[in-house]
């Protein structure tokens, strides 16, 4: 059975007199037990409201509709108890910005521990904290003991996002879910957080939800890609190079990489901008932006067939149509 | 630490000679003055005795050299006596720093207490009625004078419904009550004024824990402890007060001058056994050294309470350690 299904998920953000917004529209996904997947667009296109309707942590101006089952519970439907009993112990999640995802005035000893007791309920102090040594060791830390008596602030960006790690996983969920773990730390602590996570999954044999608007990592830590454009899932493949891919904005995200093998170093953007994620439209949301946009683009809204959405892919294996 | 306390004891000093400084000259540079103030409206004293008087007291000196003969004293720890009735101002001062503090450490309890859970609970139901009914309140209490409604309830409960006492600290027959009784009379006595000085301070303690409960809500923080699947409760009540409770410190500590400075005419209306009315009725007659006495204990006093403030908010938020 999937560990997780997600059928028909919409997620729309009130915006007071602005109306609303359509932030996820209708994505259907399933993730078998130990796959990993990544969730990559561009900036905007939902990733974060998706990674947060897993576990149902969505902003209080937010409506949500459709399932989102986990070993077959439906977590859009829990109560507040219910979802205390899902999040950290069948989905850990760790977030972009350690720094601000760590309490300011509690020690790593105590929001370690303070997991352990709330789910496991463990109380006995040296138990706690062998458990406490373990996880950081597990997640790369050298200074066990330093880190573990130490405040958040004490503590290297890349320090901080193990100690995360450390947390998410403290009462062995199945599913980490991972919101731009690397984003905001420099590169070779990026890489070194990657070789963390990777070892993670192996060891742990976990289901990874990667949601990166890195290409690169995805495909470096993730066989399957689920691309998002809009709120829409546009293509759900396994991916390994640009020639995998069938979706004519996957391919635009491709080009935009610098490739180091190539003497192409600049910055690309895809030209165009992403569309007003406030109205529903009888079309494709990415023709405006589309090399290989056709009448029927505009004519009708292209329905998810293959793994992607789109009336002329790209032939797989090929580079060109 | 210890080094750091240290330095802010021996900062003290330089401040409170400043203190002093500026009340000395404020208060011999007031017209008027204890000779001819208290002595004027009599007239059995002739304009002679009067110079003698002046001579017996120091004040035919130059301002400075009094002020140095008075900092001398200061420093042993004599601060006088009373130009009106002779006894130390020490003793004068010490008898009713007592009722003081009292008032003012019960009042401060009370303010923070409501005041934290007032501001929480607005932030939990922010918009909600409760919360806009809170607002209302605590600003009435903020903008109404303090002196006004102490005159109106003393009114009301005090004389058309007598169920609490006018004034003073206690009834006249305390001396033969029991000591469980005694208690209560002081209680009964603090009624009033603590409901008073708690209604006014109300208002800036649930504003600010207000807004900075919310502020801890929506950190990513909060965010992360409902990932980890934190029971509610302990994410409102523990995680994010600790944070919002912070600055709340620093509030006690800058909320101490004002509550101690307040007392000067509070403790007056209320007939108040206190170093307020002690300063305000020195102040009436003149009597310097008093005057003195009591500006110099206010001002030490609100600097301890500063200082109490920084050091247990070093204590509690672990991104301060003070060298
Ligand atoms: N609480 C909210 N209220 C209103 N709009 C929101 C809210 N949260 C997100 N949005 C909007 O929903 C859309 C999707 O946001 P989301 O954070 O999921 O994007 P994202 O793909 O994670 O972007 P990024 O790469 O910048 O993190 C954006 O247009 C965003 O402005
Ligand atoms: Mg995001």
């Amino acid at each position: 059975m999937s560990i997780i299904e997600i059928k028909s998920l919409s997620v729309d953000y009130a915006l007071g007199q602005n109306g609303v917004l359509h932030a996820l529209r209708n994505v259907n996904l399933e993730v078998n037990a130990g796959e990993s997947i990544a969730i990559v667009g561009e900036s905007g296109c939902g990733k974060s409201t998706f990674a947060s309707s897993l576990v149902k942590l969505l902003a209080l101006n937010s409506k949500a509709a459709g399932q989102v089952l986990i070993d077959g519970n439906d977590v859009l439907a829990m109560t507040n108890r219910e979802l205390e009993a899902i999040r950290g112990v069948k989905a850990g999640t760790i977030f972009q910005d350690p720094a601000a995802s760590l309490n300011p005035v509690f020690s790593v000893k105590e929001q370690i521990e303070e997991t352990i007791t709330a789910h496991l309920k463990v109380r006995d102090k040296v138990e706690l904290k062998q458990r406490a040594i373990k996880l950081l060791e597990e997640t790369g830390i050298k200074e066990t003991q330093r880190v573990y008596e130490a405040y958040p602030h004490q503590l290297s960006g890349g320090q901080q996002q193990r100690v995360m790690t450390a947390i998410a996983l403290s009462c062995s969920p199945k599913i980490l879910i991972a919101d731009e773990p690397t984003t905001a730390l420099d590169v070779t602590v990026q890489a070194q957080i990657i070789a963390l996570l990777k070892r993670l999954k192996k060891e742990r044999n976990l289901t990874l939800i990667l949601i990166t608007h890195d290409l690169h990592l995805a495909l470096d830590l993730c066989a399957r890609i689920i691309v998002m454009y809009a709120g829409e899932v546009v293509e759900d493949a396994e991916i390994k190079s640009e020639t995998d891919s069938k979706h004519p904005y996957t391919r635009a995200l491709f080009e935009i990489i610098p490739d180091i093998n190539e003497d192409r170093h600049e910055f690309s953007v895809i030209p165009g901008e992403v569309p007003e994620l406030k109205t529903v439209m009888n079309e494709c949301y990415f023709r405006n932006r589309c090399v290989k946009a056709g009448k029927k683009c505009s004519e009708s809204h292209p329905e998810m067939e293959n793994g992607v959405r789109c009336f002329y892919p790209y032939t797989k294996g090929r580079l060109k149509a | 630490m210890k080094q750091y306390i240290l330095k802010r004891l021996l900062l003290i000093i330089p401040v409170l000679i400043g203190i002093t400084v500026i009340t000395f000259a404020i208060v011999h540079l007031t017209p008027g003055g204890f000779v001819r103030s208290n002595m004027e409206m009599n007239v059995k004293v002739s304009p002679d005795s009067m110079e003698r008087l002046k001579v017996l007291y120091g004040l035919d000196r130059p301002l400075y050299e009094q002020y140095f003969k008075w900092l001398w004293r200061f420093v042993r720890f004599d601060f006088g006596e009373s130009f009106i009735d002779n006894r130390p101002v020490l003793d004068k001062v010490l008898e009713r720093l007592p009722a003081t503090l009292l008032l003012n450490i019960v009042s401060l309890t009370v303010i923070f207490f409501l005041g934290i859970i007032i501001g929480v609970t607005s932030a939990l139901k922010r918009n909600s009625f409760y919360d806009r009914f809170m607002t209302l309140f605590t600003f009435i209490g903020y903008s109404v004078p303090a002196f006004w409604l102490a005159l109106i309830l003393m009114m009301v409960f005090a004389v058309k419904w007598p169920i609490l006492p006018v004034s003073g600290i206690t009834s006249f027959n305390f001396d033969m009550m029991s000591a469980g009784e005694q208690a209560l009379d002081v209680m009964w006595h603090l009624i009033l004024p603590v409901f008073i000085t708690a209604f006014g301070g109300l208002a800036y303690i649930s504003r600010y824990v207000k807004s900075s409960m919310i502020e801890s809500l929506t950190q990513q923080y909060t965010i992360a402890a409902y990932a980890k699947g934190l029971p509610e409760n302990r994410i409102i009540y523990k995680n994010a007060l600790k944070n919002s409770l912070l600055p709340v410190i620093t509030l006690l500590g800058l909320s101490l001058p004002g509550l101690i400075g307040g007392s000067f005419i509070f403790e007056t209306i209320f007939a108040w056994p206190g170093m307020g009315r002690l300063a305000y009725e020195s102040a009436m007659t003149f009597d310097y050294p008093v005057i003195m006495g009591t500006v110099t204990m206010a001002a030490f006093l609100t600097l301890l309470g500063n200082l109490i403030a920084d050091i247990s908010y070093a204590l509690v938020d672990p991104r301060i350690r003070y060298r």
